[in-house]
């Protein structure tokens, strides 16, 4: 009873950052339980393309007239699961070696900042035609994994070189003096004191691997389908919805639902920030 | 220094903004108070008083020089150039005959011809003979004489660059200044096409020098894989003229080219100069999204870009007409014929029935996508032309008819799944993949669409966009089942070349090695053998045009019956047509100039050259 | 900025000679070497993709004929062979070879597609716009999205605060090219805030290139439309992580200790706390410096802004391998050199991980 109180106030401690938790529950369940309760149209309604909104199509309806709203509620699930491996692995690549690389130093530093470097400035445009040349991707998993491959060297490169600074840190230092373990130091010391920058990161890698999705749809890599926010957006844009003023609909609300989300996910990082942070509650 | 390097960021930003502020002032912004979009006619249009552009040619004129603007892509030099015979060159489609003319325009639903450089041309059949006379008291914009000299150039330097037309023509002589003869070692009535319209004729002022060393080779009897030969080609690839002389009654000015547009201006030593009618043609540079918010903000009276059926709504609600000539083409769904049961006429068939290609073209292109009628693999528009009423009457029109598509699987053994989906007489699920190019936004829809109503028939399909030059490459490699690609042909009126674009370049017949489609040409209908390929290759072949319908009538028939692919819809324009801003005369809707294929002898350049359009009188 | 003033007085008793050969056989030559090699090796990986990609530059010029002028595959096919008779024939590891030669001469070969026309030529005269846009609007909206993102964190908690955390994460959720047809179709057509048409381009017809007013306002009259799409869909990632370095830096023990001291505000704020949180920004301001030589291919072609990513986005379609390539090779260059002196200025700005 008393953590449950205890949690409840943790999460209630700032309220942006708590209505960012509802507004990232809210995404997760619509695009999880969603699709339970409202169906997909997929019917072509060739007397009802392009309608504005109305109390049958609530956000309109597309170029085929099918309702846009069950896109959204059936769009969210792939654009979740998808950003939200990519991000983790990218993050957790980019951590893992951007941390490594300004501990190791040495010719494990230059290795790894090599690699970042080329990883970098290879261009992605060919390299992805010519995967999609190569594969056909059905499993998300995969999907995920190599947006996150392209993505983490920006960012291992700032966390290498927040590490290095902290590395000289007075509590570090202290910590090292105290014998603590290079665990210790990681997990206890350094982490914490980024976990902000990180989890904006996160959130960053996040978005970007909704729209790089996008590319390797049109590449041929994944199928072609409606359902994911990213599609939609990038077909409505073919499609020159935003040139009519019924059509806006179409291709702003993919846009709205991302655009939300991350919203909410920065709001929450407020919440996070507290709780990994406790210093900054005595400072502000 | 910490503060040092903060004053020096907040300088950055300050100076950065004030000159990013500045700019938009220096222009003037109109009154924000009227919503275009209600009130397209009281749209104030901006006055065409371009100060800095130089018009040196131009005697001073009382009012402000009249203006047209069209909008084509091209590229800025030095990637975009004036040698027309190579890419790159800034020739701007639809427009080049306004600049180098070729010998005619022809009229696609007469049958006929508006003569532009030559004024009469003829086939000599006994004597394999194809005659062009030209006209007289033409000069090119640098002074010198229009002459047959400059045709038989023309046609010397397209020899470098291994032009289709010498397929059919060996020779190509000047029989006086004003009198060319064609010899034909393959005679054909497309000779007349490639010849008169199809060849801008260029100036022998420019090209001269390389048909000279042309001529020279061909007298030395040098191969076409000599090291010499190769070297002229590249002479020729290289060649960069610093202007396009041109016949016709615009030129383009050098100086006007910026990535966002060029200016063509009034070539007064043209013999149709008194007959157009506007001092300048702007063209804006750009593909369909960046024009689209230049038509929409008035600033283009006519476009002929591929707009998708939202933009197409927009421009109809801020009152810019919508044209729709024909295209003469459109997409089909083709089948990889190694795949069996797609390789049995009955289920593609089924296929065509079990389509509503109405619903179809709607979807993917609003009022401009109109449901093929006859299935015979050329526009419905030219069947008249080509097929007799009793062979029309015998054609199957496969109108939307999900039943009798269960009919015919059904009569051949197919059942259906639990679920639905249909399963060969083989026991295999009809399950494939449809392939189309992502980008392409009408076929893409069509695609998309395609796969829908095929599922909800129970044929399961998944549709995969392809980058667009990768897709064509894997149909064309047969690594696909099924995929969208196009039929017809926007240049050629004659079926020859719709039947051998499709049958030829997607199939076998072309490519030995991908094998395409792999339809075979040669097939039994009604217990008779029938060779494809033979009768499509003849159908071009000689100079009897009786001869030819003959064979095109039995391409069609067996077309009709047999579907190798399976057309769609036929593409019309959807080109935005601004009669407010300051082009008046435009032709009407059922005028025939708005049967010409727009992008194979377009109306609005016709109709410039014809004097048509005009200038609004302000 | 000199670099003089940086050096920490102890270096300065050095003997400058010493000083300089032991910087070299240790340090800077070893990172020079390395640098030039990440810059072969990158070379060589795309010279390598680019040809590995589907379609080659006879196959797109075909399809551009069959597509556009309604050839026949034997048609068009004739036509390219008249135009790619030699270039693709040898086998791959002897372009490569080749071109590696010509590169080591600074020859960066010719155009496939426009036929004769020097690669420098094109990057000559497309790069000088990217440039000068994206480096405007990247100066800007790294200096905006610092001092916001400082007034955000130090804000906490207020209005300010709230709207501008929502609008930065909202506009950097939506993709630029959006961004920039949205301000062509409101701000443009609609409400007729900017005179689009004339906006178009990188500069007016028949204006003169030179160090004259009118040119200098004409250039920025054009770029004024992607310098605001680029700032608006940059600044508000730097806001955010500006402020969340910022939050973490007030956390610190200095910070803290400064305050107990009773330095002045300001002296806190801007060499305590806008220092330290800006490092970890400057690494990503280094690679996106780089990046300014890329562009942004989708801003420009919508505002047929002649920079660097249009060509690369028509070389790209037409598979011309060797502009493809030369355009990479700059961006290479030039990511690769941000980097390197990434490292130099970070370790400039901290003293502390100036150890070895």
């Amino acid at each position: 009873m008393t953590t449950l109180r205890s949690t409840w106030r943790m999460l209630t401690m700032n309220k942006v950052g708590f209505l960012g938790l509802l507004g990232v529950l809210f995404f997760v369940l619509m695009s999880f339980v969603g699709p339970y309760i409202v169906p997909l149209d997929t019917q072509t309604k060739v007397d009802k393309i392009y309608q504005p909104p109305s109390r049958e199509f609530w956000l309109g309806t597309d170029s085929e007239g099918r309702d846009i709203f069950s896109q959204i509620v059936h769009g969210g699930k792939e654009v979740l699961m998808v950003a939200f491996l990519a991000g983790i692995m990218s993050t957790g690549i980019a951590v893992t070696l951007g941390a490594l690389s300004a501990l190791a130093g040495g010719w494990i530093d230059a290795a790894i900042m090599g690699l970042a470097d080329i990883v970098l400035t290879i261009p992605h445009f060919p390299l992805l035609a010519v995967l999609a040349g190569l594969i056909k991707l059905e499993n998300y998993v995969l999907l995920a994994f190599i947006l996150a491959v392209l993505a983490w060297p920006s960012l291992a490169r700032a966390i290498r070189a927040q590490v290095l600074s902290l590395r000289e840190r007075d509590f570090v230092e202290a910590a090292r003096a105290l014998d603590l373990g290079t665990r210790h130091i990681i997990l206890r010391e350094i982490l914490p004191n980024m976990i902000s920058y990180i989890v904006i990161n996160l959130i960053f890698a996040m978005t970007s691997a909704i729209y790089a999705q996008v590319g390797l749809v049109f590449l041929g890599l994944v199928p072609f389908s409606g359902k994911n926010w990213g599609v939609m957006l990038s077909l409505a844009w073919t499609r020159g919805a935003i040139f009519y003023k019924n059509s806006l609909w179409y291709i702003m609300s993919p846009v709205a639902a991302i655009a939300l989300f991350q919203l909410s996910l920065v709001s929450l990082t407020r919440l996070l920030e507290e709780i990994f942070n406790p210093r900054l509650r005595t400072t502000v | 220094m910490k503060r040092r390097l903060y004053a020096v960021f907040i300088l950055v930003l300050v100076l950065s903004i004030v000159l990013t502020a500045c700019a938009p002032k220096a222009t003037p912004t109109q009154a924000p108070a009227e919503k275009p979009a209600e009130k397209p006619t009281e749209k104030p249009m901006e006055k065409p008083t371009k100060a800095p552009e130089p018009t040196p040619t131009e005697a001073p004129k009382p009012a402000a020089p009249s203006e047209f603007h069209g909008a084509w892509p091209y590229k800025v030099p030095p990637d975009g150039h004036f040698n027309t015979y190579v890419p790159n060159a800034i020739s701007l489609g639809i427009y080049w005959p306004l600049m180098e003319m070729p010998g005619a325009m022809y009229l696609w639903a007469k049958d006929d011809w508006v003569p532009l450089l030559f004024t009469d041309w003829e086939f000599v059949p006994d004597k394999d003979l194809f005659v062009v006379r030209l006209r007289k008291g033409v000069k090119w914009s640098d002074g010198s004489d229009f002459t047959a000299q400059d045709v038989v150039t023309t046609f010397e330097v397209g020899r470098l660059r291994k032009w289709t037309v010498f397929k059919y023509v060996d020779e190509v002589k000047a029989v006086d200044d004003y009198t060319v003869e064609f010899y034909m070692h393959n005679p054909s009535t497309a000779v007349e096409r490639y010849v008169v319209r199809l060849t801008p004729i260029r100036a022998h002022s420019v090209y001269g020098e390389i048909a000279k060393k042309v001529q020279d080779l061909r007298a030395k009897g040098v191969s076409t894989d000599s090291d010499e030969w190769k070297a002229l080609q590249k002479e020729l690839n290289e060649f960069r003229p610093k202007e396009m002389v041109v016949t016709g009654p615009y030129k383009i000015d050098p100086d006007s080219i910026t990535e966002a547009q060029l200016t063509l201006v009034k070539n007064e030593k043209s013999w149709i100069a008194d007959k157009v009618k506007f001092d300048k043609l702007v063209i804006f540079n750009g593909e369909t999204p960046t024009v689209t918010p230049l038509v929409l903000a008035g600033d283009i009276d006519y476009a002929t870009h591929g707009f998708p059926p939202a933009t197409e709504k927009q421009f109809i609600e801020q009152g810019i007409r919508i044209a729709r000539p024909p295209i003469y083409s459109g997409p089909a769904i083709y089948f990889n014929h190694n795949i069996y049961p797609l390789n049995r006429a009955e289920v593609r068939q089924a296929i065509a029935y079990a389509v509503n290609r109405e619903e179809n073209g709607t979807v993917s292109l609003g009022d401009s996508g109109k449901a093929v009628k006859y299935m015979v693999g050329f526009s419905d528009t030219l069947v008249p032309i080509w097929l007799t009423d009793d062979q029309i009457a015998q054609l199957n029109t496969y109108e939307y008819n999900p039943e009798k598509a269960e009919e015919i699987l059904k009569s051949i053994g197919f059942k259906r799944d639990s679920d639905g989906v249909w399963v060969d007489d083989k026991g295999n699920r009809m399950e494939f993949e449809l392939t189309f190019p992502a980008e392409y936004a009408d076929w893409s829809a069509a695609g998309q669409n395609v796969a829908e109503q095929l599922t909800k028939f129970g044929i399961k399909i998944t549709p995969r966009g392809v980058q667009f030059q990768q897709h064509r490459q894997d149909v064309r490699a047969g690594k696909f089942q099924m995929a969208i690609r196009h039929w017809g042909s926007s240049s050629q009126p004659h079926p020859h070349f719709a039947y051998s674009g499709v049958l030829f370049s997607y199939n076998y017949v072309s490519n030995p090695e991908g094998k395409g489609m792999n339809f075979p040409m040669k097939q039994m209908v009604d217990g008779q053998e029938v060779d494809l390929e033979q009768l499509i290759v003849n159908s071009a072949k000689g100079l009897d045009e009786e001869a030819q319908k003959e064979q095109v009538a039995s391409v069609a028939l067996v077309f009709n019956k047999l579907l190798p692919v399976v057309p769609l819809w036929e593409r019309y324009g959807n080109n935005p047509v601004n009669e407010k801003a300051r082009v008046t005369g435009w032709p009407s809707d059922d005028h025939y100039l708005l049967k010409n294929s727009a992008y194979g002898d377009n109306f609005v350049i016709i109709a410039l050259l014809e004097g048509m359009l005009k200038p609004i009188q302000k | 900025m000199t670099t003089t003033s940086l050096t920490r007085p102890k270096q300065r008793t050095l003997v400058p000679m010493y000083w300089i050969m032991r910087l070299a056989r240790n340090y800077l030559l070893r990172r020079i070497l390395i640098a030039f090699a990440k810059i072969v090796i990158v070379v060589t990986i795309t010279f390598f993709i680019v040809r590995l990609m589907p379609s080659n530059p006879v196959e797109t010029y075909i399809a551009e004929l069959m597509d556009q002028y309604g050839y026949s595959y034997e048609e068009a096919r004739d036509e390219a062979s008249a135009l790619f008779n030699l270039d693709l024939e040898q086998p791959l590891w002897e372009q490569y070879i080749q071109y590696m030669k010509n590169l080591a001469q600074g020859d960066l070969g010719t155009s496939y597609r426009s036929r004769g026309t020097k690669v420098s030529d094109l990057i000559a005269k497309f790069l000088p716009w990217t440039l000068f846009s994206v480096g405007t609007a990247l100066l800007i909206s790294f200096t905006l999205g610092i001092l916001l993102g400082m007034i955000m964190a130090y804000k906490r908690g207020s209005i300010l605060d709230h709207g501008l955390t929502s609008i930065a994460s909202i506009v950097s959720a939506i993709p630029n090219y959006l961004i920039a047809m949205m301000i062509l179709v409101f701000l443009g057509v609609q409400w007729k805030l900017f005179p689009i048409t004339k906006m178009r381009g990188a500069y007016s017809p028949g204006m003169k290139p030179g160090f004259t007013l009118a040119f200098i306002k004409d250039i920025f009259f054009h770029a004024t439309l992607p310098i605001i799409t680029y700032v608006l869909t940059t600044v508000g990632s730097w806001m955010l992580a500006m402020k969340s370095s910022t939050i973490s830096t007030l956390g610190e023990d200095y910070v803290t200790v400064a305050e107990a001291r009773g330095l002045p505000e300001r002296r806190i704020i801007t060499s305590y706390v806008g220092r330290n949180a800006s490092l970890p920004l400057i690494t990503q301001l280094a690679i996106s410096i780089g990046f300014v030589v890329g562009g942004s291919t989708l801003i420009e072609f919508i505002f047929v802004y002649q920079g660097i990513g249009q060509l690369l986005l028509n070389s790209i379609n037409a598979r011309d391998y060797p502009v493809m390539q030369g355009v990479f090779l700059i961006i290479t260059i030039a990511v690769i050199l941000a980097n390197f002196l990434a490292d130099f200025v970070y370790g400039w700005l901290d003293p502390r991980i100036r150890t070895q």
